[in-house]
């Protein structure tokens, strides 16, 4: 089955070679996930290899390569507790991709490299779904297939020229492939839950400070969001979780919460009369696993079938289990709360931890002569607007009793320090707080209309209960400490820039082409993701409907599945029949000739030969003699000598239509 | 292994007998089951964990095996066998079959390959190279022999696994040509001494004898005995003649070869005659219903072996 032209092909110098550098190329992708030893490894072998294409270094020994595979597996095995899931698989595909390329002796080796590539890229797409990563997709799965193109092309030619047959072939499997993708029937219902992976950047269940300092270094994108009408900057404040125990400057979620279920929650009475409903579509990286962001309260969360939701302390939502992809959710959100606030909730958000007694004094005397809600938090936050906090995102160490050095030595923090310390006070003043982590703010994109909410807009801030209006109010004491970080986002923050140099920044020239650089990748990308994202089993059906199919079902899809690829293949087939000219260009040439000579009587018998043809015609028209002989002698040269040059063929032709 | 060969060969006569002519047949390779299967995979973990991008990848992988299947078939459709011609040889040994495969369109034909599902393949003498349009190319193959005797070839397949080497396509087309196993030379006896009786040979070895003239190249005589001096000298392509008093022109006698077996008496013909072909030593071959007279060269040689090839016991 195999010739041994396959195999001296595979095992040449160039396509070991070629083959080093696709490996190479896949396993890259994979460097920020995977265990560093691990790509160590994939590296000394592929460096072995190439060493040994060039230098005839001496190969290891297939004891010691078996050997050194079945120990990496054992650690991938240590390492992730499993050989499921596409991490492991990953960490496998790039130690055997890598020894194999040591091992490689056979036409077989390369196939199993190609497969083995395949997979290696299947294996990234499943930790990213960026624009980059299709756009290294589309690039890579071209390099494989040219790859394996080449590998059975019996072609010893190295020219640019000998790649495009692989490039004509990738050119006739686009249709196809875009029709496959377009038809074939989507399942969307989860079979199986993975485990969340370790890279994900989360809300953790503390907050601790240091924990959100951490996301604001991070230029990711978190989610982008879209709502029906305006929302003012200073409104969109997307709440993720509910920490309820204090421990001072850490605030964790409540034990309880885990308890929590839909029928407990108390309605609000006469709710109904003065809310504003605002809906938002979210759209949210994968790597913030269970949390779901929302504004305010919702009232309504639904998401595409495979993502369940369920309801947390607070009125906040969570995904069921942690999420692997990209997701697509829709909201709408009350302003204000729509449960009341229970008894016994009121003692857990009244709860206070150790603190010292200089603290204690302060909340005594800031709770001096006020008696609404509303003036004992203006208190704390005049307190802390007066006694010059300032906002910064490297405090430095709060040693000790944290709060008490942070109200009275350092007095500067960010958000989560100014959160938890706003809502400790409030609860030592009587008034029932949590702190409520999530993001704040986001840049809007004119394009899509979506704005984009990137992982360093994270922000802390607290909500105080109001007995007085009966609900919970946001109180955000970063707007008075820091009020740029709110108005501007966590980004001009970070540049430490001050009102006035930051509306001149964002009036430069460099600084709008910059933004409108960044709007256009973000359009390009959240068309994109959109799209991948959408486009189910639903969207299908749409697509249907469309194109006049009235009721359509995966059937349907299947019949138009098959119909279709029936109807390219046999497309194909005539592509391919009609590249078949019957007649070689030459010969059609001569017998146009042959008919000319018929027309004034020299008749070529079947089977007579061209010399004796021009002899017999030379002698019925010796007038032309020169004519007919210099082109029956090109023809002769042509046809038999192989002097087959396109201009040749072009001043014979000339020549005969001369005739 | 063997269990393998065997059930590959039995197939391989089954299609020898149902295929029909010019029918281009298709089936996976290994690697092409390998590669369906990845896509079903692929397909999956795709609706696993609703990632398109993954269900992009699954359908790339059944895009290019499409495009591969028509390619592998449309590849192989239309390509003529031109010639085919064997050599012969000995019984265990080998044979060279070279055959010539024609690209009648104007696609260039890549990585075909020419097999004799009737012999037992051996390797390949030359890489292939692609047929371009409109060309020819020859292709030649060394093949084992087995026993004696005269073989015909009567089909031949041409096969490919171009583009992507995920399917193979064959289809048989039929031949008509001979070859020629030798009896495998073997037995220890020397050259025999009996010479033949009434024929006065004018040839002779080149060792020791007088020079008697020249006569004219013929195309069955060993480059060894052209006279390059005359030829130098302008004189044309001219054979030394020798002649000696004591002319050796040896007859290889079926009935005297001490051997029992009709094979064995065969085999040591068979030996006798490599060693006269090798010294250039004249002979006559006796068989029991067949005379070959006194002569030698390439000509005389191949007849001779081919008459052992064709022997038949007598009396059987």
């Amino acid at each position: 089955m195999r010739t041994s032209a396959l195999e001296k092909k595979a095992t040449s110098k160039s396509y070991k070679l070629y083959v080093a550098i696709m490996v190479t190329l896949n396993i890259l992708p994979h460097c920020f996930d995977l265990p560093a030893w691990l790509i160590i490894i994939a590296a000394i072998f592929i460096i072995w290899s190439i060493l040994n294409i060039y230098r005839n270094f001496k190969l290891p020994s297939v004891l010691f390569r078996n050997i050194l595979v079945a120990i990496s597996a054992g650690f991938i095995y240590m390492n992730y507790k499993t050989f499921f899931g596409p991490d492991p698989a990953a960490a496998l595909f790039v130690v055997v991709a890598a020894v194999k390329l040591v091992d490689f002796t056979k036409y077989r080796d390369g196939m199993i490299e190609i497969i083995l590539c395949y997979f290696l890229l299947l294996t990234h797409l499943l930790h990213s779904q960026s624009l980059g990563t299709t756009l290294f997709f589309t690039v890579d799965v071209f390099i494989i297939t040219t790859l394996m193109h080449q590998l059975h092309k019996n072609d010893r030619r190295q020219s640019m020229r000998t790649f495009l047959p692989s490039l004509k072939m990738l050119f006739l499997a686009m249709p196809i492939w875009i029709f496959l993708f377009l038809v074939f029937p989507r399942f969307s219902a989860s079979l199986m839950h993975a485990k969340p992976s370790q890279s994900a950047t989360g809300f953790s269940a503390n907050l601790t400070p240091g924990s959100i300092s951490q996301l604001l270094q991070s230029d990711e994108t978190a989610f982008h969001v879209k709502f029906d009408h305006s929302v003012r900057n200073d409104d969109m404040y997307f709440r993720g979780a509910i920490l309820s125990e204090s421990e001072g400057l850490t605030w964790k979620k409540s034990f309880s919460d885990d308890k929590t279920d839909l029928k407990n929650f108390e309605q609000k009475k006469g709710h109904s009369q003065n809310f504003r409903l605002t809906r938002q579509e979210i759209v949210i990286e994968p790597s913030f696993q269970r949390a779901l962001f929302t504004l305010d309260f919702p009232v309504v969360v639904s998401s595409s079938e495979s993502a369940r939701i369920t309801k947390k302390e607070g009125e906040i939502y969570e995904f069921k289990e942690a999420r692997q992809s990209r997701t697509l959710y829709t909201v709408e959100s009350s302003n204000s709360n729509i449960e009341n606030l229970r008894a016994e909730d009121r003692v857990q958000y009244l709860q206070v931890p150790k603190v010292s007694q200089k603290v204690l004094d302060l909340a005594q005397v800031l709770s001096k002569n006020t008696t609404t809600t509303q003036q004992k938090i203006s208190k704390i936050l005049t307190y802390f607007s007066s006694q010059k906090f300032y906002y910064t995102l490297e405090p430095g160490q709060m040693p000790g009793d944290g709060m008490t050095t942070f109200l009275f030595d350092k007095k500067g923090g960010f958000c989560e320090h100014y959160a938890a310390t706003l809502s400790t006070l409030a609860r030592l003043m009587g008034i029932p707080s949590r702190v409520v982590v999530g993001f704040q703010g986001g840049k809007f994109n004119e394009i899509t209309d979506y704005f984009v909410v990137k992982t360093a807009d994270a922000h802390a801030w607290s909500e105080v209960w109001s007995d007085e209006e009966n609900t919970w109010v946001r109180v955000d004491p970063t707007v008075v400490v820091a009020p740029i970080r709110i108005r501007y986002g966590a980004e001009a923050y970070r540049e430490g820039l001050t009102q006035s140099s930051l509306l001149e920044a964002q009036n430069s020239m460099s600084a709008q082409i910059s933004t409108n650089i960044f709007f256009a990748i973000d359009t390009v990308t959240t068309k994109w993701n959109n799209f991948l994202l959408k486009y189910d089993f639903a969207y299908q059906n749409k697509l249907l409907e469309g194109l006049g199919f009235a009721k359509s079902s995966r059937l349907t899809l299947f019949i138009l599945l098959f119909a279709g690829l029936a109807a390219l293949t046999a497309a194909l087939k005539i592509y391919f029949s009609s590249q078949k000219a019957k007649v070689d260009p030459i010969l059609s040439l001569y017998h146009l000739f042959c008919r000319k000579l018929e027309a004034i009587g020299v008749t070529r018998s079947r089977t007579e030969g061209p010399e004796h043809l021009m002899s017999r015609a030379i002698k019925k028209l010796p007038e032309r003699q020169q004519a007919i002989e210099s082109i029956l002698k090109k023809f002769i040269e042509i046809r038999y000598l192989g002097q087959k040059s396109p201009s040749e063929m072009k001043s014979l032709r000339q020549s005969i239509r001369k005739f | 292994m063997s269990l393998k060969r065997h059930i590959s060969k039995k197939i391989n006569q089954l299609m020898l007998k149902f295929a029909r002519k010019n029918q281009v047949y298709i089936i996976p390779t290994r690697f092409g089951a390998i590669f369906l299967c990845s896509i079903v995979f692929i397909l999956f973990v795709g609706a696993i964990y609703s990632n398109n991008l993954v269900n992009l990848l699954s359908f790339f992988l059944a895009s290019i095996t499409i495009v591969s299947m028509v390619q592998t078939h449309d590849n192989l459709k239309g390509v003529k066998l031109k010639m085919i011609r064997a050599s012969s040889g000995f019984a265990e040994s080998y044979i060279t079959v070279e055959t010539t495969l024609e690209n009648p369109t104007k696609s260039t034909r890549f990585n075909l390959e020419v097999r004799l599902p009737e012999l037992e393949f051996y390797e390949e003498i030359e890489e292939s190279v692609p047929i371009s349009a409109f060309a020819r190319n020859r292709f030649q193959s060394v093949y084992r022999t087995r026993g004696r005797g005269v073989y015909k070839i009567m089909k031949a397949r041409i096969s490919s696994i171009y583009p992507l080497g995920l399917f193979y396509a064959w289809t048989y087309v039929d031949t008509e040509t001979q070859y020629f196993v030798y009896p495998k030379t073997s037995g220890k006896q020397s050259l025999p001494q009996d010479s033949v009786e009434g024929e006065t040979s004018r040839f002779s070895n080149a060792h020791g004898e007088d020079f008697s003239g020249h006569r004219n190249f013929q195309k069955a005589d060993s480059p060894s005995r052209i006279d390059w001096k005359a030829f130098a000298r302008g004189r044309g392509i001219l054979i030394k003649e020798f002649k000696s008093g004591a002319s050796k022109s040896l007859l290889l006698d079926y009935q005297s070869c001490p051997q029992d077996q009709s094979e064995a008496k065969l085999e040591q013909l068979s030996q006798w005659i490599e060693i006269c072909r090798k010294k250039e030593i004249p002979f006559a071959l006796q068989l029991p219903d067949q005379y070959l007279a006194t002569g030698m060269g390439v000509r005389h040689v191949k007849k001779s072996l081919e008459e052992l090839a064709k022997f038949k016991k007598v009396g059987s």
